[in-house]
């Protein structure tokens, strides 16, 4: 388990001060692999280094496995050394000068976590073969493909059996394919080690593959925690909501009261919207509209016109591969819509962009 | 607060360590601002500003200053017009043999001034010059006025082109970076390749030359040795850097009177413009940043093609070959063989014999010199390396506030003078055989290892500085989440990681000291004599031939030592560009 909470932490950076960190709370509960997602500069770098004890914060407390490693205002301070996280960082970190199994066997063999010299090689040669490197022992580490680098900082981070694992956006460094990989066998070995999990990333993708839970983060703070179904589906700002997965936002206002429960419209630059809210609503008020691309229906132009159906123009048309990104204008208005490859429409082409009820969102 | 207490804990030991080396320059230096106000010797009490009075109202502007000046300048002008043209040609020409050039530049490099000095002499002396009697019996006349003794523009001559090789390596790193990119860029807009040259590729490394001129400048003021052989020591050409030296020790040591505060004086002078010339020296390499081009990986420096004026740079290339080396070495051999120095003929080819070789170490004072120079050299490599490794700790991998006043204090000796340090050491000696006689100074090994490692500091701090910076610092956080406290790291991580880097200074380091004899020779007794002091005073003693056998005999030994060094740094080059190479 790792309890964070109320962690606050700023930096000096050229004589103003930077709150990398404002108000921290996280509970990542026993083998549970927790996401920190965030554009760069939000500060889940900075939370994941004091985690791991390289950051000294302000203010706040940190438990690992029900000991305080920080907390007290700073009286409880545990060093990096004593506190036996396992990590994974961004660079990988693989010592040049050493082999693969000197890597691996480096945290055996000096330092803390020393075990007895002769369960060393076992202990090696079981984790490497479980992180698929069996037969790379003697390699130098200079001498491996980034992919293998990648496992044996997994490896090195996991030979002491540690109690949590922190994981530093350990798949940027890899091309797509790879990473794609990685992400499904990442998850896989975490969840038969049953592991705690940290994991900091800036890949939606890999937040959502990955994830048991998602926090989505931003200027240092916690925007919103959840299962990666519910976050996607259910953003609760649209910053959230334009981090996670594409979006279209739209300004508008009520243009009829509710009761709750009921539909209502909504004025936008585009028209009117129909869409169903569940809480009341008085007429007038300022909301932000969003709905995802991929909800967005496009018709030919000469289809019926139904409910939330606008005429437009496309504007582009960027055709990659499975599937073809729309960019469509209404009134001047560019809404982005995705369509299946077997439709074609050309920049030029009239359509009718149809967008369901149910996909629409509104944050006020 | 706590921060900055955490990371003093962490960083003890290297703060101790420089600590320890940086307050003894800062100590240094004040002693000697603090000897021109001693009336005598530093044991006595009391305050006098009579030596600033006498030095100023002396030869100081009449002679010494200007004197001073045109060495100076002068040895800018030969050294730039020899190492410019030789750096370009050698970095971004099609020349042949470019690289076996670039290495006979580094051997020449490390030829001790002192021994081509005396090859000078030997060439170019108004009586006993080769070329000077060759030239007088061409004409018919007793002897022909051009001298490189006695002359400050022949002293001015002798520094440049000694300190040609080390100026073509500072040039070498700004034009090696100069990204084809833009000249291409040129080429394309409609320039020649000459008017690309002088418009585009001059202007670009013209930071990188200034800082060239100002270092070539500081170097040629501060040097003792070369004036000293060629007039200064004889009172004809005084310059600042002898002034120090034979007020303290003058030639004729018994009878003459010892000037300690007119030293300290000499010291201040030449103390003030060298560290102006730091300081735009550091201006002149942070605008050399500004400059710098960001090369992607495909960089691949394109070189120009001299087509027809090949040979004319072929010969260029040997003549300051002839000049840099091979004409001062060829007549040190020619002179170790010959009882007395004469023009090659048949008559004089009779004569040779190796019979300055026979009993050549107790010339120079047998074993004890011997071992006396393997122990400054070992030690002050390896003290170098530590020190050097330990400052740049502290500068590179802490973020304590006074880590740029360490960078800078550390750079100090670059700007002043080794006689300087040499000076406040050996008055320090004085002290400490009166009121400390169990820390023996004076005249010891000790005192000269000192001032040579003072000395050598702003080098190796500057190579470990790029050693340390090169190691990402995720290298050392993982093994701390591994569980290992800051010294297991520093040993099992950092430093294996640095090693090339250390070797590479271990062994520059021990190559300098090796060949330096200003600091030695002046700290000198009858007890610590190394080689370079023990060939010194052979010539000094009049003995020419059998100096000039030592001289040859240390050549020698500094081209096996080269070898050795050229031999382990190529390959630890290439481990750290193949390290590199595969973890980005």
């Amino acid at each position: 388990m790792i309890q964070i909470s109320n962690l606050r932490k700023c930096y000096w950076s050229q004589g103003a001060r930077v709150q990398a960190v404002d108000g921290v709370d996280i509970e990542v509960r026993t083998g549970e692999i927790f996401m920190l997602l965030g554009p760069s500069g939000c500060g889940k770098t900075t939370t994941l280094r004091c985690v791991a004890g390289l950051e000294t914060p302000d203010e706040g407390e940190i438990q690992l496995a029900e000991q305080v490693v920080f907390g007290s205002g700073g009286e409880i301070t545990v060093p990096v050394y004593q506190r036996g996280v396992g990590m994974v960082f961004q660079s990988y970190a693989i010592w040049p000068h050493l082999s693969v199994f000197e890597n691996v066997a480096y945290p055996l063999v000096h330092g803390r976590f020393r075990i007895d010299k002769s369960a060393v090689k076992d202990r090696v040669h079981r984790v490497l073969s479980l992180v698929g490197l069996e037969g790379f022992a003697d390699r130098p580490a200079p001498l491996l493909s980034g992919g293998q680098q990648q496992r044996v900082a997994l490896a090195r981070a996991l030979a002491y059996e540690p109690k949590v694992l922190l994981l530093d956006e350990p798949l940027s460094n890899l091309d797509a394919k790879l990473r794609a990989e990685m992400r499904v066998e990442l998850r896989r070995l975490i969840k038969t080690l049953n592991l705690t999990s940290l994991y900091v990333t800036h890949d939606q993708d890999e937040a959502l593959v990955l994830g048991d839970r998602i926090a989505v983060m931003g200027s240092g703070k916690i925007l919103q925690v959840g299962a990666p179904r519910e976050v996607y589906a259910r953003p609760c700002s649209e910053i959230v909501a334009d981090f996670l997965g594409a979006a279209n936002l739209l300004e508008g206002a009520i243009s009829a009261p509710s009761a709750g429960g009921d539909t209502v419209s909504l004025q936008t630059a585009m028209g009117t919207l129909i869409c169903e809210l569940p809480k009341a609503v008085v007429a007038g008020e300022k909301v932000t509209v969003m709905f995802r691309p991929e909800d967005v229906r496009l018709h030919a132009a000469t289809a019926l016109a139904g409910e939330n159906s606008f005429g437009g123009v496309v504007d582009q048309a960027l055709f990659l591969g499975g599937r073809v990104q729309c960019q469509v204008l209404v009134d001047n208005i560019k809404i982005r819509g995705e369509t299946a490859n077997s439709q074609v429409y050309e920049p030029g082409d009239g359509v009718m962009v149809e967008i369901p009820r149910a996909a629409i969102h509104v944050f006020f | 607060m706590r921060r900055l207490r955490g990371s003093i804990a962490n960083a003890a030991l290297p703060l101790a360590c420089s600590g320890l080396a940086l307050s003894g320059i800062v100590v240094l230096v004040l002693f000697v601002l603090y000897m021109t106000f001693v009336p005598g010797l530093p044991t006595e009490l009391g305050f006098t500003l009579n030596h600033w009075k006498i030095v100023f109202s002396g030869r100081l502007w009449s002679k010494v200053i200007p004197n001073t000046a045109i060495i100076g300048c002068g040895a800018i002008l030969v050294s730039i017009s020899f190492a410019l043209p030789l750096a370009w040609l050698l970095n971004r020409t099609n020349l042949a043999l470019r690289t076996t050039f670039v290495t006979l530049m580094a051997v020449i490099g490390i030829i001790p001034g002192f021994i081509l000095a005396m090859g000078w002499i030997l060439l170019l002396d108004e009586r006993i010059g080769i070329i000077n009697m060759f030239v007088a019996g061409l004409l018919g006349v007793d002897t022909i006025p051009l001298s490189v003794k006695n002359n400050p523009l022949g002293i001015a001559w002798v520094i440049g082109v000694t300190l040609t090789p080390p100026i073509f390596f500072l040039l070498a790193g700004p034009m090696r970076a100069l990204d084809p990119v833009l000249e291409e860029a040129a080429a394309v807009a409609g320039f020649t390749p000459w008017k690309t040259l002088l418009k585009v590729s001059f202007p670009l490394v013209w930071p990188g030359v200034l800082g060239a001129l100002i270092y070539t400048f500081m170097t040629a003021v501060s040097l003792f040795e070369i004036p000293a052989l060629l007039g200064a020591a004889s009172g004809k050409v005084p310059v600042l850097s002898a002034e120090i030296f034979y007020a303290v020790r003058p030639a004729g040591a018994l009878t003459a009177t010892f000037a300690y505060g007119a030293a300290g004086v000499y010291g201040v002078l030449i103390m003030l413009p060298s560290l102006a010339a730091l300081y735009f020296y550091l201006r002149a390499l942070a605008r050399g940043e500004r400059y710098r081009v960001v090369t992607g990986k495909a960089y691949r420096p394109r070189d120009f093609a001299l087509g027809r004026y090949r040979w004319a740079a072929l010969a260029f290339v040997a003549f300051y070959f002839m000049l840099g080396a091979v004409l001062p070495l060829c007549v040190l051999v020619w002179s170790s063989l010959l009882p007395l120095l004469q023009i090659p003929s048949i008559e004089s080819l009779g004569k040779i014999s190796l019979r300055n070789y026979y009993g050549l170490l107790e010339n120079l004072g047998g074993l004890a010199v011997i071992r006396n120079t393997a122990l400054v050299v070992v030690s002050v490599a390896l003290l170098v390396c530590f020190n050097s490794f330990m400052i740049s700790w502290v500068v590179v991998r802490t973020q304590l506030p006074m880590r740029k006043l360490v960078d800078i204090l550390a750079m100090m000796p670059h700007a002043i003078p080794g006689l300087a340090f040499a000076f406040a050491l050996a008055m320090i000696g004085i002290l400490c055989s009166v009121y400390l006689p169990s820390l023996p100074l004076a005249g010891t090994l000790g005192v000269i290892i000192i001032a040579h490692v003072i000395n050598r500091l702003p080098f190796g701090t500057r190579i470990a500085n790029s050693a340390l910076a090169q190691v990402h610092p995720e290298l050392e956080e993982s093994a701390q989440i591994c569980g290992s406290r800051h010294g297991t790291i520093m040993w099992r991580i950092v430093f294996p990681l640095v090693k090339p880097s250390m070797v590479y200074l271990v062994l520059w380091t021990a190559m300098l000291s090796f060949q330096e004899v200003t600091m030695a020779l002046f700290l000198s007794g009858p007890h610590n004599q190394v080689l370079s002091v023990a060939i010194w005073e052979l010539w000094d003693g009049g003995s020419v031939g059998k100096a000039s056998a030592a001289a040859v005999a240390m050549v020698g030994v500094m081209g096996t030592l080269m070898f050795v060094f050229l031999k382990f740094t190529v390959r630890s080059t290439s481990d750290v560009i193949g390290a590199g190479r595969d973890s980005d």
